[in-house]
Parts: C-alpha cells; sequence; structure tokens
C-alpha cells in the first residue's frame, strides 16, 4: 500500500473549488477515451503531470511511483490484445505455433494494442489529476453537490475512515503471523490467512459496536455532519481549463480522424 | 524458429499476471460504448441494492456495521493470498460478502470498495467502473449467492456450500471480466468468440488455482467465525437472514 493522502492534504492545487477539477478531469479523460490520435494522449498525459508537478507541488518521486503502478497490469492487458490467434500464419509479424494454430501479432492487432495503451495510460493521468488534488472528503462533498443518495455517502465516508485502521492492523497481524514462519507452505499459509480475516473481520465488528456507543453518548443520530469550508468558483481556472479542453478538441479534429 | 520461440515464452513467463489485478480492467481501457453499456448495465442492480438496504441502514449501528465491513472488504482484496500454483493473488472476497450480507447489499458495498480502489489505489478506474462493478459487484456475489443456497438445499454442510460459493463467486467474476474483453476486442478471425476462448485461456492458468484457494480460505475464515463470533453472526442474521451461527 502506498499512502498518497498527505500529498493530497498539502497539494497547492486545494484552495479551488473542487466541483472544477473533477469537471476537468472527467471531460479530459472522456476526450482522451473518445480520440484515437497518439498526439492528443500525450498532450493529456503531459499536461496533467504537468499540473500535479507544477502547479499542485506533488513530488516527483510520488508521480513517478503511482504512473509505475499501473504499468504492469497495463502491459499485460495490452499484450493479450495484441496477441491474435489463428490457424493461419498469414500477415503476422512475428508468431509461434502451437499445435495447429498461431500465436502471433498482426499489423492491426499490434495498433489496436498500442492506442489502447496510451489511451489508458492518458485516462489514468486524468484520475491521478483529480485524485491527487482533491482529499477524499471533498471528493464526497462533490458527489452531494450531484445528488447522489444520502446512504451511500454515509457508506462511502465511513468506508474511507475505516480503510486506515484496518489496514494497519492487518499488515500488523500479517508481520507478526510470517515472523513466526505463519507462511510457510501452502497449507499454513491458506490457515494463516483465515485466522488473520477471521481476527480482523471480529475486530471490525467489536470497533463498530464501540463506536456506536462512543457516538451516541455524543447524541449520534444517524447522521455524520463535517463542516466544509465554502468553496469558491475561480473564474480563471475554469478559463484554463476550459481553453486546454477545447485545444484537445481542435487539435483531435485537425490531426486526422476521430473514432 | 526456435530461440523466438524460447523469446516468447519467456515474454509469456514475465507478463503472466503473477501478482495480478487481471480482475480489474484498467482505466480507459474500454471503448467509450462499453464502458457506457455496462455502466447502464450495472445501474439498475446498484439502484436496487441501494433502496434494498437504505430501509435497513435507518438503523445507526447497522449504518456502522456496513461501514466497517466496506473497510474490511477492501483491506482483504488489497492483501495477496497465495495460491495452489505457488504464486498469490488478490481475492475478491465476494464469496464470503454475499453469503454473510446477501447479493443487494454485497452489491452496493463491492461498488464503494471498486471505487475506493479506483481513487486510493489506481487498480481499476472510473471509465470502467461500471465493468468491474458488473463483473466484481454483481455476476459474482449473485452467482455465489445462488450456489451457497442451491448447495444447503442439496443438504450439502456449510463447508461444501461456502468452498463452492467463494470459488464460483470468484470464478464468474473472471468470465464475466474475459466475456468483456472479448466483446470490447473481438479477435480478427473466429470474432468475440475467438477472442474470448484467448482472454479466458490466458487467465485460465492463474484463476483455477486461485478460486480454489479462495475457496479454502474462505471455508478457513468461516469455520473461525461459527467458532469464535457467535454472537456477531446472530446479530447479523437478525438483520440480514442469510447465515446464522450454529
Amino acid at each position: 500500500m502506498f499512502y498518497i493522502d498527505q500529498f493530497v492534504y498539502t497539494n497547492k492545487m486545494r484552495n479551488s473549488h473542487p466541483g472544477e477539477r473533477l469537471a476537468f478531469a472527467l471531460a479530459t479523460m472522456f476526450i482522451s477515451v473518445t480520440v484515437n490520435q497518439p498526439v492528443v494522449h500525450l498532450t493529456v498525459v503531459a499536461i496533467m503531470v504537468g499540473f500535479l508537478a507544477f502547479r499542485a507541488k506533488i513530488p516527483g518521486y510520488v508521480i513517478l511511483k503511482l504512473f509505475s503502478v499501473p504499468v504492469t497490469s497495463l502491459l499485460v492487458g495490452v499484450m493479450t490484445i495484441a496477441v491474435q490467434i489463428n490457424r493461419f500464419e498469414t500477415g503476422m509479424l512475428f508468431s509461434m505455433n502451437v499445435g495447429s494454430y498461431y500465436l502471433g501479432v498482426t499489423k492491426a492487432s499490434a495498433a489496436v494494442a498500442v492506442v489502447t495503451l496510451l489511451k489508458s495510460l492518458s485516462a489514468v493521468s486524468c484520475l491521478y489529476f483529480f485524485v491527487l488534488t482533491t482529499p477524499m472528503i471533498e471528493v464526497i462533498y462533490t458527489l452531494k453537490l450531484l445528488r447522489a443518495p444520502a446512504v451511500f455517502l454515509d457508506l462511502m465516508m465511513l468506508v474511507y475512515r475505516f480503510i486506515f485502521i484496518f489496514v494497519e492492523t492487518a499488515f500488523q497481524i500479517y508481520t507478526s503471523q510470517s515472523s513466526r514462519w505463519g507462511y510457510l507452505g501452502f497449507r499454513r499459509s491458506i490457515h494463516s490467512f483465515g485466522l488473520l480475516f477471521a481476527n480482523l473481520w471480529a475486530k471490525s465488528f467489536i470497533k463498530s459496536q464501540a463506536i456506536f456507543t462512543s457516538l451516541l453518548s455524543r447524541g449520534y443520530e444517524g447522521e455524520l455532519n463535517v463542516v466544509t469550508p465554502a468553496y469558491n468558483w475561480s473564474s480563471s481556472n475554469l478559463l484554463l481549463f476550459g481553453f486546454i479542453d477545447l485545444g484537445l478538441i481542435l487539435m483531435a479534429l485537425y490531426s486526422g480522424v476521430v473514432m | 524458429m526456435s530461440y523466438k520461440k524460447i523469446a516468447v515464452v519467456f515474454l509469456l513467463y514475465l507478463f503472466l499476471p503473477r501478482e495480478a489485478y487481471a480482475m480489474h480492467i484498467m482505466e480507459g481501457f474500454l471503448p467509450v460504448k462499453w464502458a457506457l453499456f455496462w455502466t447502464l448495465a450495472s445501474l439498475p442492480f446498484l439502484i436496487y441494492g441501494v433502496t434494498s438496504i437504505s430501509e435497513k441502514l435507518k438503523d445507526p449501528q447497522l449504518k456502522l456495521l456496513f461501514g466497517v465491513t466496506g473497510a474490511f472488504a477492501f483491506v482483504l482484496s488489497a492483501l495477496k493470498i497465495p495460491s495452489v500454483t505457488g504464486s498469490s493473488s488478490h481475492p475478491t472476497g465476494v464469496g464470503l460478502g454475499a453469503v454473510l450480507f446477501g447479493p443487494a447489499a454485497m452489491s452496493v458495498i463491492g461498488f464503494i470498495v471498486l471505487l475506493f480502489q479506483a481513487l486510493l489505489l489506481a487498480h481499476g478506474g472510473l471509465t470502467t467502473l461500471g465493468a468491474n462493478t458488473f463483473s466484481m459487484a454483481v455476476t459474482g456475489p449473485f452467482v455465489a449467492y445462488g450456489v451457497f443456497k442451491v448447495a444447503k438445499k442439496a443438504g450439502l454442510g456449510n463447508g461444501v456450500a461456502i468452498f463452492l460459493a467463494a470459488s464460483f463467486g470468484n470464478l464468474t467474476t473472471y468470465l464475466t471480466t474475459s466475456l468483456q474483453l472479448a466483446l470490447a476486442f473481438p479477435a480478427e478471425t473466429g470474432g468475440v468468440l475467438a477472442s474470448a476462448v484467448k482472454f479466458l485461456s490466458i487467465f485460465a492458468l492463474t484463476q483455477v488455482p486461485l478460486a480454489i484457494s479462495e475457496g479454502l480460505l474462505t471455508i478457513v475464515i468461516f469455520n473461525i467465525l461459527t467458532k469464535f463470533s457467535q454472537n456477531e453472526l446472530r446479530l447479523l442474521h437478525l438483520y440480514t437472514n442469510t447465515v446464522k451461527g450454529e
């Protein structure tokens, strides 16, 4: 687990309205998913990384580390798209035969794979832009403005509050188990994991009861209210974001075929 | 040709998902129409889930319990369990959740977990949230729950029923994901079907042993729960009517 929360809470783009950033991230994400030109995708990545590094002032190593997270699963994913199975070898750039079939990469499948890789990378950069500049509490606040169901938002808030406690507890149990050879061999590993989760579940349950009691004694009636600061929409930000998205759309239109 | 073969096998070995998030479709991976399609497909289940639990969640104590369960599911999916083949990967947890809370509640909890995985860990994503919800929070839990009910009706013991529910929950999740990928990226010859065979056979290597591991793990968890957490299970049973401590 890699905690990004401390960087999120101290980022320099936090002051403006979180809705601006969500709208910008989603609009840009939509553009990069609909469009097939690599130029646009690379530009999106550059813009988002630029915002993160120079305006939000997120340290470079954090950005680098975060971008390295999805790379493995992305590579696996695009490899499976690129590889085609066929009875004939025709049209394959390189191939290998398995029984009466050929496994290989064709020009078209390679192109699809590369475009998908870039698309995914640019969409991920939009996601990171939003996630790294907006603390979870503000995400929930924004969802509230968008009229998401109250039950759902309450659950989100609770889950977010508990995640960090449980992750820490789980890893402490894991460390103490593995320091006693708890994960030696398959049978023992499964048993140890079972113990870990069952104990974590029991602990969680007791915790939820204790929290309920303490909340009740403070007048809890089923709602957790948080004071949210008054956010102002910044017109300069909106202009900049709109300008960038417009530029991306124009770039997509004038650099070739749109999907 | 043989050096090529060796190179390909080596590459496959290098990239095969030993530490796989293979079950989540990455951000931006699906074409727009499929992303939209799966979002619309999972929406009715989510609405059903929210309406069916919001009545229960008027009880503040139960709301907190659901909150901790969501966090628990998140942690469960963030840790790696060992697989029979010696590799390790992440359990889905849909079997355990569906049996403990029922599939409707699990679809909401699953959705929240997937959202947090996208926002906090960059596993999955916002554009593919619909597709991932459909496979992990809709198909998985509903199948697991159905299997559990059928197995119990057939007179099988709790252990076997739990094992089957968890394994099938895991397997159908991955089947759905393979199908989603195949529909979005049909093969050049043979179309969707050939593509589905391809995606299935690639992930079958890692996923079948993993489903068995998750089944075994869920039995162990369940045995310990029924042994030591009788009171909690009984309380839970009052609310959800699924499983009671014996």
